[in-house]
C-alpha cells in the first residue's frame, strides 16, 4: 500500500470515526455533575437553560433541535463517507455543517454552565466534528490534481 | 478506469478511421455475406470472424430473416464499491433512522417513562444521582411547571451565599442511594396508575470534608453523618402500603405529586374515591384570567367547594377530581368573609397570566381585609379605621420573604401579596396554585442573603458587623426588613443590658411592643442565655469582659429602631415591670439578677 493510499485510508477512518464520535455524544453525559447531569435530550437542554439563563437568540427549543442535530450529522457523515467517499463534496459540506452545529451547541453549554461542569459529551462531539472535518478535507486535498 | 482507456485505445487503432455510416454499412454487408454462407461473394470465413454474427431466428420472426446482433467481448466489468463502505453507509442510515426517531419522539413526547414503575425508578435514580433537575423531570410536567427554573435559581443563590461551593454541584458531600426497589402497579383509570412500594432501601451519607466551608463551620463534630433506612412492607406493620400515583402525559409516565398527595389524603381519611381525570374533561374554569380569580374568591367566600375546585388548573392541582372526598373532608370548615370591592390588572403572556388584585371586604368579628399588589392586610374588628392597603413605610416595606407580622399599631396582620398566576387550558382560564406558590418560592430564594444563611446556621459571630453599638444610643435599621443585623458593643462582666424596639412611623401611644428578636453573643461567639429576651424588657447579665455582638431581626414589615441600655441606666418602662429579680426570668439560667435599687431612668 502506497503512502498515498495509507493517507487516503486514514482520512476515511477519521471521517468515519468522527461520525461515530458525533453519534456517541448523544449517549454520554454532557454535564459532569450538578443539576441535570443525568439528563439527555430536551430535558438536558431545559435543565441547562434553567441553570444558565438565556443565550441571546437561542431558545431552549432551538438548542434542543441543535443538540439532536449533533448525532444526526454523525450518522449522515457515515452515510456520506460510505456512499460518496470522505473527500466528496457532499461529505465536505456535511463536515462543515457538523462543525458549525457542534460549535453552537458546545458554545451554548459553555456559556450557560461554564467549562467546569461539562461532562464528556461536548468534548466527544467536538472531537468528532473536528475529525470529520479534518478527514474530509484531507481526503479532498489528496484527490485534487497536483500542480 | 485503466481498462476502459486501454480498450478505447485498442479500438481506436483497429482498421482505418471512418464514419458511423461506413461502419454500419460494413456491418450489414458482413451480415449478408454470413447469411449467404462462407462461399458467398465477399465472404470471409475462418478464425478471424468478426464480432457481428446472425442471431438465431426466433419463432415467428418471418421472412425478414435474422437480425444481426453484436456480441460484446467479455470485459472485467465495472469495479464496485468496496464492501466496507457499503457497511458504513448502511450503518449510517440505520443510525440516522434511530437518532431521528429518538429525537422526534423525544421532542414530541416531552419525555416520560415507559411504564408507571419506570417513572418511579427514574425518580429514585434522580434522587440517587443527587440531580434535582432530573428529579423534577420525572414529575408530571404540568404540576411542576416553573419548578425547574426555581431549582436553577436556588442552586445559583446557594452558591452566592456560600451555602454550596459550586452551583453545579449543590449536593456535594451528600451521597444518597436508593436500591432494591420492589414495585408493583395497578391502573386506577386510563392514564392513572398506583405504584405500590413493597420494599426498598435508602442510604444517605453526608461527608463533612466535601460540604462547603460555611456548612463545615456549622457542623458539630468531625464525623460524617450517616443514615440508613430500609423499608420492607412485608415485614413492617403498616396500615397503608406506601404508594405514589403516576400519570401518563403525552405518551410518557410521570410521578404525580399532586395526585399522590390527594390520594394519600383520601386513603388516610377513608374518603370517597376520586373521579380521576374528570377535571381535565369537565372543569369549567373562567372566560378570562380576572374571571378565574374573582370566581375562585367568590366561591371561597361562599364556601362553595365544588365551584372553587372548578377554578383550579385540572392538570396541576386535580382538586376537581377529588371533589367528593374534599367536600366530605371540609364539610365542617367555613370561611366567613365577604368580597365588597374587586379590581384586577392582568399581564398576559401566551397561556399564562399574572393577575394583581386590589380588593377589600369584611371578615368575621367585624374586621376588614384589604388586598393590593403589595400586601394583604387583615384589620381587626373594632380597631381604628386605617387606609386600605399596606401601612408600611415608604418604599418596599417587605423583605424577601412572605413576611407575616403585626402592623405598627398591633391591630392588623399583613402578608406580602404576589400576583396570582392563571393559566389557559383549552381556551378556559384556571387559577394555578402551583405556579403562584413557585413564584413565591422564587421571590423568597432571590431575597436570601448571607446574613440569613449565617443566622440560619447559627454563625452570626462570623458575620461582618453592621456597626458599633453604644449603650443608650438608638440605631435605626436600614430598609430591608426580615433580615439580620449584627452590631458590636463593649461589655463587662456583671453588667446587665436590656433593650427596647420602636417601629419607625408608628402612631403615638402604640404602647410597648417587641418589634424584633435578638441574640447576644459573648466574645467567644457563644450565645448568652437570655439574650433573646432583652427587647422584651428582661435584663441579661454579661458573663465576661470583651466584645459582644447583638443580632437583631426585625419582625414582619416593620422598620425598626432599637436601643440597648445598661439596665442600671435604662429609662423607666424599659425593664419589664413583671421582671422579677429573684424569679426565673428569661436568662435566669445564668443566675437571677435583680435591678439595682439605685437605677435611675435618664430619659
Amino acid at each position: 500500500m502506497s503512502a498515498r493510499d495509507r493517507h487516503a485510508r486514514l482520512s476515511e477512518l477519521a471521517c468515519i470515526g468522527g461520525g461515530g464520535a458525533l453519534l456517541a455524544s448523544a449517549f454520554v453525559h454532557w454535564l459532569r455533575r450538578g443539576p441535570g447531569h443525568t439528563l439527555r435530550g430536551h430535558e438536558l437542554v431545559d435543565a441547562v437553560v434553567a441553570l444558565g439563563g438565556t443565550l441571546p437568540g437561542l431558545t431552549a427549543a432551538r438548542l434542543t433541535v441543535l443538540w439532536y442535530l449533533v448525532p444526526l450529522t454523525g450518522a449522515l457523515a457515515w452515510v456520506a463517507c460510505g456512499l460518496w467517499g470522505a473527500g466528496s463534496r457532499v461529505t465536505r459540506g456535511l463536515a462543515v455543517v457538523a462543525a458549525v452545529v457542534t460549535t453552537l451547541v458546545v458554545g451554548a453549554f459553555v456559556w450557560t454552565v461554564g467549562t467546569g461542569a461539562l461532562g464528556p459529551g461536548p468534548y466527544v462531539a467536538a472531537a468528532g466534528a473536528a475529525a470529520v472535518l479534518g478527514g474530509s478535507w484531507a481526503s479532498a486535498r489528496m484527490a485534487a490534481p497536483g500542480p | 478506469m485503466d481498462d476502459l482507456r486501454e480498450r478505447l485505445e485498442r479500438l481506436a487503432t483497429r482498421g482505418r478511421p471512418r464514419g458511423a455510416d461506413a461502419v454500419l454499412a460494413a456491418a450489414l454487408a458482413e451480415a449478408g455475406r454470413r447469411a449467404g454462407g462462407p462461399d458467398a461473394p465477399g465472404g470471409r470465413a475462418g478464425a478471424g470472424a468478426p464480432a457481428v454474427r446472425p442471431a438465431t431466428p426466433a419463432p415467428g420472426e418471418g421472412a425478414a430473416g435474422p437480425v444481426p446482433s453484436v456480441a460484446m467481448e467479455p470485459g472485467p466489468g465495472r469495479r464496485g464499491r468496496h464492501p466496507w463502505r457499503s457497511v458504513v453507509a448502511a450503518a449510517g442510515l440505520a443510525a440516522l433512522l434511530g437518532v431521528g426517531t429518538l429525537g422526534i419522539a423525544s421532542l414530541l413526547s416531552g419525555g416520560g417513562a415507559a411504564s408507571p414503575e419506570a417513572a418511579v425508578r427514574r425518580l429514585a435514580d434522580a434522587v440517587a444521582a443527587e440531580d434535582p433537575l432530573a428529579a423534577v423531570g420525572a414529575l408530571a410536567p404540568a404540576e411542576v411547571q416553573g419548578l425547574r427554573d426555581a431549582v436553577g435559581d436556588a442552586a445559583r443563590r446557594a452558591e452566592e451565599v456560600r451555602l454550596v461551593e459550586d452551583a453545579s454541584a449543590p449536593f456535594a458531600g451528600v451521597d444518597v442511594t436508593v436500591t432494591d426497589l420492589d414495585l408493583s402497579s395497578e391502573e386506577l383509570a386510563p392514564g392513572f396508575a398506583k405504584v405500590t412500594l413493597h420494599a426498598g432501601r435508602l442510604d444517605a451519607q453526608a461527608r463533612r470534608e466535601d460540604v462547603s466551608e460555611l456548612v463545615r463551620e456549622a457542623w458539630h463534630g468531625d464525623d460524617d453523618a450517616v443514615w440508613h433506612g430500609t423499608l420492607d412492607t412485608a415485614e413492617a406493620d403498616v396500615d397503608v402500603q406506601p404508594f405514589v400515583i403516576a400519570v401518563r402525559e403525552r405518551g410518557g409516565w410521570y410521578v404525580s405529586p399532586a395526585y399522590t398527595a390527594l390520594e394519600w389524603l383520601r386513603v388516610l381519611n377513608d374518603l370517597p374515591a376520586a373521579d380521576l381525570g374528570s377535571g381535565r374533561a369537565a372543569a369549567p374554569g373562567a372566560e378570562s384570567p380576572e374571571g378565574a380569580v374573582r370566581g375562585a374568591l367568590d366561591a371561597l367566600a361562599a364556601n362553595d367547594w365544588d365551584r372553587l375546585w372548578a377554578y383550579a388548573t385540572p392538570d396541576q392541582l386535580p382538586l376537581y377530581d377529588y371533589r367528593d372526598a374534599l367536600r366530605e373532608l371540609l364539610a365542617d370548615e367555613r370561611f366567613e368573609f365577604t368580597v365588597d370591592t374587586f379590581s384586577a390588572t392582568t399581564d398576559v403572556d401566551g397561556d399564562v397570566a399574572r393577575v394583581s388584585v386590589t380588593a377589600s371586604g369584611t371578615y368575621s368579628d367585624g374586621g376588614r381585609w384589604y388586598a393590593d399588589p403589595r400586601c394583604v392586610r387583615w384589620q381587626d374588628g373594632g380597631a381604628p379605621a386605617s387606609p386600605p392597603g399596606c401601612a408600611g413605610p415608604a418604599g418596599d416595606p417587605y423583605g424577601p420573604w412572605l413576611a407575616v407580622g403585626a402592623t405598627h399599631d398591633g391591630t392588623a396582620t399583613v402578608v406580602r401579596s404576589v400576583p396570582v398566576t392563571v393559566v389557559r387550558r383549552d381556551g378556559r382560564w384556571f387559577v394555578s396554585a402551583m405556579a403562584t406558590v413557585t413564584e413565591v418560592i422564587r421571590a423568597g430564594v432571590a431575597g436570601i442573603d448571607e446574613q440569613d444563611v449565617f443566622g440560619l446556621l447559627g454563625l452570626e459571630h462570623l458575620l461582618e458587623p453592621d456597626g458599633e453599638l453604644e449603650l443608650g444610643r438608638s440605631v435605626t435599621l436600614p430598609p430591608g426588613v426580615a433580615s439580620t443585623y449584627v452590631y458590636e458593643f463593649e461589655g463587662r462582666a456583671g453588667r446587665r443590658v436590656v433593650g427596647e424596639t420602636v417601629a419607625v412611623g408608628a402612631p403615638a401611644g402604640s404602647g410597648r411592643a417587641m418589634h424584633a428578636s435578638s441574640v447576644i453573643l459573648d466574645p467567644g461567639g457563644e450565645e448568652v442565655p437570655g439574650g433573646s429576651a432583652v427587647f422584651a424588657g428582661f435584663p441579661v447579665e454579661l458573663p465576661s469582659d470583651g466584645r459582644y455582638r447583638i443580632v437583631v431581626r426585625p419582625d414582619g414589615d416593620l422598620r425598626v429602631r432599637f436601643t440597648l441600655y445598661d439596665a442600671d441606666a435604662a429609662p423607666a418602662g424599659v425593664v419589664d415591670p413583671g421582671w422579677s429579680p429573684s424569679g426565673c426570668n428569661p436568662g435566669s439560667a445564668a443566675g437571677c439578677v435583680a435591678p439595682r435599687p439605685d437605677a435611675t431612668p435618664d430619659g
